[in-house]
């Protein structure tokens, strides 16, 4: 009986035939991944959402330290962050 | 840098960030005007301040300011996790405070759909999914759209129910996301040897699908206190020429269970490949936190020092 024991045997091989259409459609290349959380701003355009889709807003102030994205910086939490960190 | 805690656990994890996609519209903003800010105060928003409420008074009665224990852990009982307003601008409960694991999260925001289950209503696209795998018990794709779907939706049960009924009628890479997605579903119900043994029997996946299944068995050899079985089974993983898509996902997990052996250095070099390598990645900016304050601006990744509430 093959097993995942035995899949991750050949797991290297398929990282390997992972052909070029598969990395053009790779969704974290340009604009992040979709499963991240989209965190709107400011609040005027996040209420727009709100109302137009009958939603809750869920609210994450932070008390301070905010800073804008820096381009070219790495999502990584700290000054040098393009995601803006916080 | 305490807010930063959260975006890099409990707000990474897949779960939690599908359900605020499908159900809520979220919103971050700064209470402190650049004159009075550690950063920049560009998220400063007097708009939302005047919505929600003084920070003074929000917090009052709530002990604990942000702070981080020498291992790393951070106690910020006095820190918002999330609070909630109806789309008129009414105030929906306490809100949530404090730092907590995706499970608690998960938890508290399940309370509040709960609580208000009129603003929680499924789309009109979100119930043809979901009829059509009811009106078609035998046709197996529609079973899998409607498992993705509660998947997303944080109902578990319902990924079961949905894959096992599929699983009957199958084709052989279907039957590899339908056993997966049912697994990942037992993770999060706490039944990790029936994940385990439906992760076992995939024998046929695409190369995606099959990086998943080991981070998915790895994640429960992390669960189960085996972070050498987790090494093993990842380490070969972590060298490759091009990503897929749970790659960032091999080299955080790894060097998660590198850390769990002691081997810190050693994990640091794979969190550092992660966030170099693929930085966009939903878990890149929690390999960063791993790495630290100094190197990260940014407190400790929790899930280093918690093993419950984790998946």
């Amino acid at each position: 009986m093959r097993s995942a024991s035995r899949l991750v045997l050949s797991v290297s091989m398929l990282l390997a035939a992972a052909n070029a259409q598969a990395a053009a459609e790779r969704r974290w290349d340009d604009g992040g991944d979709l499963d991240k959380i989209v965190w709107n701003r400011p609040f005027a355009r996040a209420q727009e959402l709100a109302r137009a889709s009958g939603r809750v807003m869920l609210i994450k102030p932070i008390l301070g330290g905010g800073n804008v994205p820096r381009r070219g910086g790495v999502p990584c939490g700290g000054k040098n962050d393009c995601e803006g960190s916080w | 840098m305490v807010a930063e805690v959260l975006r890099s656990g409990a707000y990474s994890d897949e779960v939690v960030a599908n359900l605020v996609q499908r159900r809520f519209i979220a919103l971050m903003y700064d209470v402190a005007p650049p004159s009075k800010n550690f950063g920049d105060g560009s998220a400063y928003d007097p708009a939302a301040i005047a919505a929600v409420g003084e920070m003074d008074e929000l917090r009052s009665g709530r002990g604990g300011g942000g702070s981080e224990d020498p291992n790393g852990r951070v106690r910020a009982d006095s820190y918002p996790t999330a609070l909630f307003l109806a789309p008129d601008g009414e105030r929906l409960g306490d809100g949530l405070w404090g730092i907590m694991p995706p499970e608690r999260l998960l938890s508290g925001l399940r309370d509040v759909i709960a609580k208000w289950p009129q603003y929680f209503e499924p789309t009109p696209e979100e119930r043809a999914v979901l009829a059509r795998a009811d009106a078609q018990p035998d046709d197996a794709a529609a079973q899998l759209a409607a498992a993705r779907l509660s998947w997303e939706l944080a109902e578990f049960e319902a990924v079961v129910s949905l894959t096992e009924r599929g699983l009957g009628k199958a084709s052989p890479p279907m039957r590899a996301e339908l056993r997966y997605s049912k697994a990942r579903a037992l993770v999060c119900l706490g039944r990790d040897d029936e994940a385990r043994t439906s992760l076992l029997a995939i024998d046929e996946a695409a190369a995606d699908l099959a990086l998943a299944v080991q981070v998915a068995l790895a994640r429960l050899e992390l669960r189960a206190g085996k972070p050498d079985a987790a090494v093993a089974r990842l380490r070969p993983l972590c060298t490759f020429t091009t990503p897929l898509q749970h790659s960032g996902a091999v080299l955080y997990t790894t060097g998660l269970a590198l850390w769990r052996q002691g081997a810190h250095d050693e994990a640091k070099v794979l969190w550092r490949q992660h966030r170099r390598e693929l930085p966009f990645d939903r878990l890149a900016r929690r390999s960063a936190a791993s790495l630290g304050l100094d190197e990260a601006e940014a407190f400790r990744n929790q899930e280093l020092f918690e093993t419950k509430g984790w998946w």
